[in-house]
Order: C-alpha cells, then structure tokens, then sequence
C-alpha cells in the first residue's frame, strides 16, 4: 500500500488562562501522535471529548500547523497554512465536518457550492460536471437550485460531499459526519462513504466517537486518549479483544444488541487536557494501574502480533509469556 | 395494572399534526423504551401527557395515571404530578439546570415542592441525593453552579432533581445522546441501578436501538406520529415484524460478523404537511403493498406480546 | 479581582481623557470664540486683547497641555462669558437636570420593564401586540416633537399645565413624561426580547418539569436570567442622568445642565463645554464599570474563579 500522508509525533499546545488572573497554563492538545494514511484505506480515529482526534484532523490536513512534529504528504513536508502550495494541495485533501447546515453558505445555491472549487482550481467546471458530482453523492439534479435550509440534514451532508470530491481529491478527512443524523441517514451516508472510496480508490480518515460506525468504515482503527494514540490494529481486533484498558472499557461502554458480558465502568470523567496526570494520561482511571503508570508514560509500540499498544502493563504481560 | 395508560393522544401545532394517535402502557417498575428518529413525536408525547407543550398546541385522547386525568387537569393537579409522580429528565444536561442557581437549590426547590422540606432538612436530603447519584464530593458539589460541573455530572444532577419528588415513574429523554460513551455507560447503569431500588417505572426515550437492547424489557418503535411496533425488547431483536424497524435494525452497524453496506432505508421521514394518506411508510418500505396507501393500518396483534401496525402483521399472526 | 478593577480604572480614565481631548481639538477648529463672544463689531484690538486674555494666541498643543495640567490640579477653568469657574456653573444646573431624569428614569424602569415582561409572557396576544406597537411610537418619535406635542396639547389647548419654565414641581410633569416615553418604549421592548430569549431555554422547561408553579417559574428562573442583558441598557440609562435631556430642556426652557451645554457650545465657551464633557464621560463610565460588577453577581458564569470543578464537556 503507498503511503499518502504520514505524521510524526505531532504536538498541538495551546495557552490558556485558569481565570481572569490565573498563571497562563499550557494545554496540549495533541500529545506526540503519529499516523500513515494510506492511498485507498479508511484509518478510523475514534476518542471520547476532549481527546484531541479534531485536532488532529485539522493537523493532517496542515490547517493548523504542529508545534513540534510534522505531517508529509508523498514524502514531502506540508506547506504553510495559507501559502500557495498549501492552497493547491486543497485539490488533493478536502474535509466533510460535523454540522452540514454551518459548512454550507446559506445565501448560495447547492450547485454554485458545489462548483466552487472547481473553479477555484481552475478545472473544468459546467452543470454537468455539477450534476454528476451531486448524482454520486445521492441527491437529484434539481438540487443543484436549492437552497442549503431547503434540504434535509442527510441531504446537505451529501452537499457537502459532493463539493468535497468536486477536486477529485486524494484524501477525504471526515469529522464526525454522521453524528448530528437520524440512525436511518447515518447508514446511507455511511454506505456512500466506503462506496465512494472503492470507487475512486480515495484515502479517508473518519474521527469519530462512535466505535460502531468507525468498525464499520475503517480498514483500521486507532484509539485515542488525551493527546495520544493508545491503541490502534484491524477493526475487529481492536473490538474484539481490546488490549488497553481504555480500549477495553470503551468497547464494553458501547450498547448493542447482544452484547454479551458485563459493562466495565470507568470511574470519573474524561480528562481535562488541560490538567494532565503524570505518567500514562489514563492511570488515575484503570483498574490496572501500577507503579510504573503513574511515572513513565508508555510508548504506542507494537506487539508481536502487530497491534500498537500504549500500555506497560500490554508489554509486560508479552513479555511474561515469552519468558 | 397500568400505571399509566395513554389512550389516542393525538397532538397537532398549527393544523399540521406530530403526533397521530398513541395507546401506550406503562406498568409499574417496568423499564420501557420508546424509540424513533426525529419528529416521530416519542418526546411531544410526554410533554403532552404533563402539559409542558406551549399553548398552541392542540391535544386530545386522555393520559390516565392511576385514577387521575391528566390531559386539561387544573394547574395544582399536574404541579403536583410533575416531578412528584412523573418525572421528567431531559437530553442537553448544561442548558436543562438554570446557570444563574447553585445545583443544591435546584434540587432543594424540588424537594421543597413535593416532601415539604426546607432549610437544612432540605440541604442534608439534597446530599443524600447527589451521593445516590454517584456524585464524587457531594457536599462541595451542592454549592457548585452548573457550568462548573461537566455534563455527565450535570446529568445526575438532573437526575437527583427528579428523584427528591419520589416519583412513580421517571422519563428519560435522551439522557445520554449529548454525553461521551463512557460516561453513557455510567448513566445507564445509574438509572437500572435507580430503578431497580426505587421500584420506579423508567420510560427511556431514545434513538439509539443499542442503548434499548441493553436497557429496557420492553421496547415500542414510533415513526411518523405514530406507534409502529410493541414487543418485548429480545423478541423485536429476534424477530421485528414491522419494516421499519427492520430497516432500523440494519441500519445499526454491527459489532462483529461480516462487513457489508448496512440496510439503508431509502429517503427520509415525510414533512407533517405531506403525510401519505396510508401508512406513512409506504414510500419507503420496501415491502409496501396496494393496500398500504389507502388507510394506516392499526396496530394488530401478532402474538401475546407482539403488535405491530403492518398489514404484514396479519401474516406474520396466520403464520405464527 | 483588583487586578480586574485596576485594568477598567486604567480604562475609564483613558476613555474619558480621549472625550476631553477630542471636545477640545473639536471646539478650537470650529471658529474663534474671541470673535464670537465679543461679537462681530468688536475693534481688532480688543479680540487680540480677549484672546491674550485666555491664552488662545498659543500654539495649540500648548494650549492642551495646560488645560490638561490645570485638570490634573483641579481646575477645570472659567468660563468666558462671566468669568465664573466652569465647575461652579455647571454645578449649579446639576439639581435641574436630576430634578427631570431621576423621575423620568423611575418612568424608564416602572413602565418599560413591567410591559416588556407582560408582553413576552402574553407572546402574540392582543396585549402584546399593542404594547410592542406603543413601543415603537415611543421611541420613534423624536423627543422634541414629543415635547412640543405635548406642550400644544396639554399647555396650549387644554391650558392643564404650564409650558415652559420651572417654577412649580407642575411644571416638570411635561419635561419628565417626554424624556421617560423614548426609555420606556425602548426598555419595553428590550425586555420582551430578553424575556423570550430566556422563556425559550431548556431550563424553563425543566423547572415546569419539577412541578415549580409558572408563577414562580417566572419569577423565580426566568427574571434572573432575562436580567443580564437588561442590565446593559439600564447602565446606559442611568450613565446618561446628567446629559440625556440636553433636547428636552430646551424645548421647556429647562434650566439645568443640557441648556447649558447648547448655550456654551454656541458661545464657543470652552472651559463650561469641556467641563460638561468631562462629566458625563465620566458618569457614563462609572455607570459601564458598575454594569460590568453587576454582571458578575447576576451571571456566575461571568465570575472569575480559580480552581473550578473543571469538566471536560
């Protein structure tokens, strides 16, 4: 598989103030992350609030720019945010966010947004390449006269789709694109999104909360926590046998039909990124947590059967049955 | 013996209709789920039964609680029912607790209104309440302003609030949709907890068939302003009768087994103003007969635990 | 917290220094008020006298750096026509003016609040429409039209009440009830907003949940909170106590701080114009940094705490 874009060990700070007059703390968002994307394969991010995956997002696609690591797309560096070659890329990665209404322009007809890019770069633009692009993405020709609060939730987050891949891009970042829909949408929407990638062979990253629909459409999964990856491999290993303890109680938190076996509840809440724990950022949490958690903070490193844990105790326990 | 029975309510704002005719029942301490997507009317329906619907509203067919009316009872009678024999908790925990009262008030102004208590009496009873709730540092949090607090937090604080009336039966409306994951399992979790000490009947509304199958004994799936389905929660996993919940059920990504596209039903729920004139699925099922477009059909029983408003329900009862 | 006070003090001060400076370049680069005050047939020699006189022969920036010393010591200069000390004068009016604008601010509050609340919990009645249509004739009438409406009306043709002059606590009835209609009308529908905003919340809807009687619901849940933004046009109100009836007053021949103004103003009598400038920059303030403490007592969120319970969402 080539790899389309790679990121090293980012990290996203930000400055905040406890207060009007409290000390200027440093909140991190993303906390040394690294991810490949490759060419034709969904990676699934998925985390809880505050967990940094829209951070990420945002970093892969260079709108922010990391304040240590760096994102490579076909080996060379991201350009600047705003620079020319950092615009011209915006042809090769687009976005599809959370809420369709706030991602359309409201005094624009669908057809006009939809060409907009197209036009932007200079490629051959016209009704009928506006047709065709709102075909793909499920809605009917006519809607290209419509106005966005003149469609449905489902219908504009197509909208937005079809603008995404006007430019035929190379890597689609998807923010949460199904959480603000009714259960029955966010299943076309889901079937359009893995259609659209085996049709055009286009890379995805799809970050979202909900562990069911990244299994879903993921080839492969990663699981994040406070700024860090602390798991990722195949979707249904990653379900099916969690090995962090994060993880673990994520999968078991998920409600399903037949879920077999006893929910594991976390205590507390999640984290606040700006009050960070010594150590691995999940021990005051896990029931597993041992002296070690509480000072050093685990590496992602992967397994003997290839899964990319962040755990000691994983690595440990690897260890022993080898010894 | 119910302890409520909702018979034909039917609520419409401004001529056009949200709710087209419901006969629900709730026995006491059971655990029912309601579930639908948007504007199937599975909240419209208990803000009407305790009155919480603006003025506009249009509402007939009657809502029993025991002995009582509650459909046009005075203002003293539903005052007294709500929170103190029906309670209800709501889907955005932050914006549902008023910013500018500390958290121990809004529970104190509860449990002033319906047991009488008042100065301290009160604050010791509220502490109970928020330890029952799983609140960490109780005392200290009684004197904490919502926004303080985060939202799975301000969920069990909505929750104590609803328990200081000592309810019979608490509706939940999308308690967790607005939380993460984790913090859904938390709440859940409190709530059978809750339910099972209290002996309390739990209505959980909801759109997420996942958090019903892990929750409710028995489960009702509404669409369009109506009930279409009725079933106890395994059976309608094992066998749904209905095509919408059918499609409802496919359109659940599953946790394990193959990977291939999910059952999407095709286009979307009907505006109020064009409603079919016959079932208002019609259009989207994908087994729809000649007969479905002529009148809705009612909801016909399959088996002794089983209705479903589908003329397929017949056949599934001549099978059965 | 002092930090806080601190930074609005620093603020303050530099915001009423930029309305004094601005008065002053204004005033001086709007005609010689040497010529003016000593009228148009005066000899050359005595408006080169009057102006050596005031130190206006100066450059400009010497000039502003004076009256700003002078300031800093308390001396806010004479005025030109009588020689008496600005603040002196000015002082003098102040009684008038408040003897007009606390009454018709109790008007403001008593009237426009209570009908904005009325006409939000009564939304789209008969009620509510006639009060948002009052409302509107209310404040787009423009006060002096108003006044002399009024005069003609209740001075004129009914002969009620007199029409000018401030003899008699009668003849402030017009002057009050003028200057309290355009506040009333414009608080009335500032509050209806605010109160709809607020009624239209979830956690109204919670309240009526608990069983909390609608009575109390309005009172109790709604009023707080509807009374943050009314806050911020009140303050506005009450910072403007001392210059909102400048029109007023004269229309009735008001004797207080307004009429002075117009009258300094075409007397190009700069020490009294800039005195009263600086006055009222420095009510309205004052009646901005009082809003913004308030705020922080009505609206917790507002208040600057450390070590919250902080919640990750």
């Amino acid at each position: 598989m080539t790899k389309l874009l790679e990121a090293r060990d980012l990290v996203r700070r930000y400055s905040m103030r406890t207060g009007a007059f409290g000390r200027a703390i440093e909140v991190r968002a993303v906390d040394g992350l690294s991810l490949t994307l490759e060419a034709g394969r969904t990676l699934g991010l998925v985390g809880e609030s505050g967990c940094g995956k829209s951070t990420t997002g945002r970093l892969v696609l260079g709108l922010e720019a990391p304040d240590e690591g760096a994102v490579h797309v076909e080996g060379s560096p991201m350009p600047p945010a705003g620079s020319l070659a950092w615009r011209r890329l915006r042809a090769r990665m687009q976005m599809v966010f959370q809420d369709p209404l706030g991602a359309l322009d409201r005094r624009l007809t669908i057809g006009t947004q939809v060409e907009e890019p197209l036009i932007i770069h200079g490629r051959p633009a016209g009704s009928e390449r506006i047709t065709a692009l709102l075909l793909e993405a499920g809605l009917r020709a006519d809607h290209a006269q419509r106005y966005p609060h003149e469609l449905s939730g489902g219908q504009r987050q197509r909208a937005v789709l079809a603008r995404a891949l006007a430019t035929a891009p190379d890597l689609l970042v998807c923010d949460e694109p199904i959480s603000a829909l009714d259960v029955s949408i966010q299943a076309q929407v889901m079937n359009l999104l893995m259609e659209i990638q085996a049709r055009r062979g286009m890379a995805m990253l799809f970050i979202s909360h909900d562990l069911r629909a990244v299994r879903q459409v993921s080839h492969r999964v990663a699981v994040m926590y406070l700024g860090r990856i602390v798991e990722e491999g195949a979707p249904d290993d990653v379900l099916h046998a969690p090995a962090h303890p994060y993880a673990r109680a994520l999968v078991s938190a998920i409600p399903h039909p037949g879920r077999r076996g006893q929910r594991i509840l976390l205590s507390g809440d999640p984290p606040n990124p700006a009050d960070r724990p010594s150590g691995c950022a999940f021990h005051p949490r896990c029931v597993d947590a041992f002296a070690r958690c509480r000072v050093e903070a685990p590496a992602l490193r992967p397994r003997t059967d290839g899964r990319l844990v962040a755990c000691h105790l994983a690595h440990a326990a690897e260890l022993e049955k080898v010894a | 013996m119910s302890l409520i029975r909702i018979r034909n309510l039917t609520v419409s704002f401004d001529g056009q209709a949200a709710l087209r005719g419901i006969d629900l029942d709730v026995a006491p301490g059971e655990v029912l789920g309601l579930v639908g997507e948007s504007g199937c009317g599975k909240s419209v329906t208990w803000l009407a039964a305790l009155g919480l619907l603006p003025a506009k509203a249009r509402i007939t067919g009657s809502v029993h609680l025991n002995d009582t009316e509650l459909l046009g009872a005075s203002a003293t009678t539903l005052e007294r029912v709500r929170g103190g024999r029906v309670a209800m908790i709501f889907q955005d925990p932050a914006s549902s607790l008023n910013p500018v009262h500390r958290v121990g008030k809004q529970i104190t102004e509860a449990l002033t209104l319906h047991q009488g208590l008042r100065g301290g009496a009160a604050r010791a009873e509220a502490r109970r309440l928020l330890d029952a709730v799983g609140m960490p540092d109780a005392t200290r949090r009684l004197d904490a302003y919502p926004h303080e607090l985060s939202g799975g937090q301000n969920q069990r604080v909505m929750i104590a609030i609803a328990l200081a009336g000592q309810p019979e039966v608490l509706v939940a409306d999308e308690p967790t949709t607005a939380l993460d994951v984790t913090i859904q399992a938390q709440i859940l979790d409190l709530l059978q907890g809750l339910r099972r000490d209290l002996k309390m009947a739990l209505v959980l509304i909801t759109h997420d068939l996942g958090v019903v199958s892990d929750v409710c004994e028995r489960v009702a799936v509404m669409y369009a302003g109506r009930i279409v389905e009725e079933a106890p929660a395994e059976r309608l996993f094992a066998a749904p009768v209905h095509p919408y919940t059918q499609g409802l059920l496919g359109a659940l990504p599953p946790i394990e087994g193959e990977r291939r596209p999910l059952t999407a039903i095709p286009g979307g729920v009907p505006e109020p103003s064009a409603m079919p004139p016959g079932c208002a699925f019609a259009p989207r099922c994908p087994q729809v007969r000649m007969e479905c477009a002529i009148a809705p059909p009612p909801l016909t029983r399959t088996s002794a635990v089983q209705r479903a408003a589908c003329v397929l329900a017949r056949d599934a009862l001549v099978a059965a | 917290m002092l930090r806080f006070l601190a930074g609005r003090l620093l603020r303050a001060a530099f915001t009423i220094a930029m309305v004094v400076t601005f008065a002053f370049v204004v005033l001086r680069l709007s005609g010689d008020p040497a010529q003016i005050i000593m009228g148009a047939d005066a000899p050359p020699e005595a408006i080169d006298a009057f102006r050596a006189a005031w130190g206006l022969d100066e450059p400009l920036w010497r000039q502003y750096l004076s009256y700003f010393s002078a300031i800093l010591h308390g001396d806010l200069g004479r005025s030109m026509r009588d020689g008496r000390d600005a603040i002196t004068l000015v002082a003098e009016r102040i009684p008038a003016t408040l003897a007009l604008t606390v009454p018709a601010l109790i008007i403001k509050l008593a009237i426009g609040i209570p009908a904005g609340i009325l006409a939000a919990l009564h939304r789209n009645s008969l009620l509510d429409r006639a009060v948002m249509a009052l409302a509107v004739a209310g404040f787009t009438v423009p006060s002096f039209v108003l006044g002399l409406l009024l005069v003609l009306v209740f001075a004129v043709q009914l002969g009620w009440l007199p029409s000018g002059g401030h003899e008699s606590w009668r003849h402030a009835i017009l002057p009050v009830i003028t200057l309290g209609v355009g506040g009333a009308a414009v608080l009335a529908r500032f509050t209806r907003s605010a109160m709809l905003e607020v009624l239209g919340q979830s956690y109204i809807r919670t309240a009526s949940a608990k069983g909390v009687p609608w009575r109390a619901v309005v009172w109790g849940h709604a009023l707080p909170n509807a009374a943050i933004p009314t806050v911020t046009i009140v303050g506005f109100m009450v910072g403007s106590l001392i210059a909102g009836a400048v029109v007023v007053e004269s229309v009735f021949s008001w004797p207080g701080v307004g009429r002075l103004l117009v009258v300094a103003v075409a007397n190009r009598d700069l020490a009294v114009v800039q005195c009263i400038l600086l006055l009222v920059a420095a009510t309205m303030v004052t009646s901005n940094l009082i809003v913004d403490l308030l705020y922080g007592v009505l609206d917790p969120r507002l208040r600057r705490s450390v070590g919250r319970a902080q919640g990750a969402h």
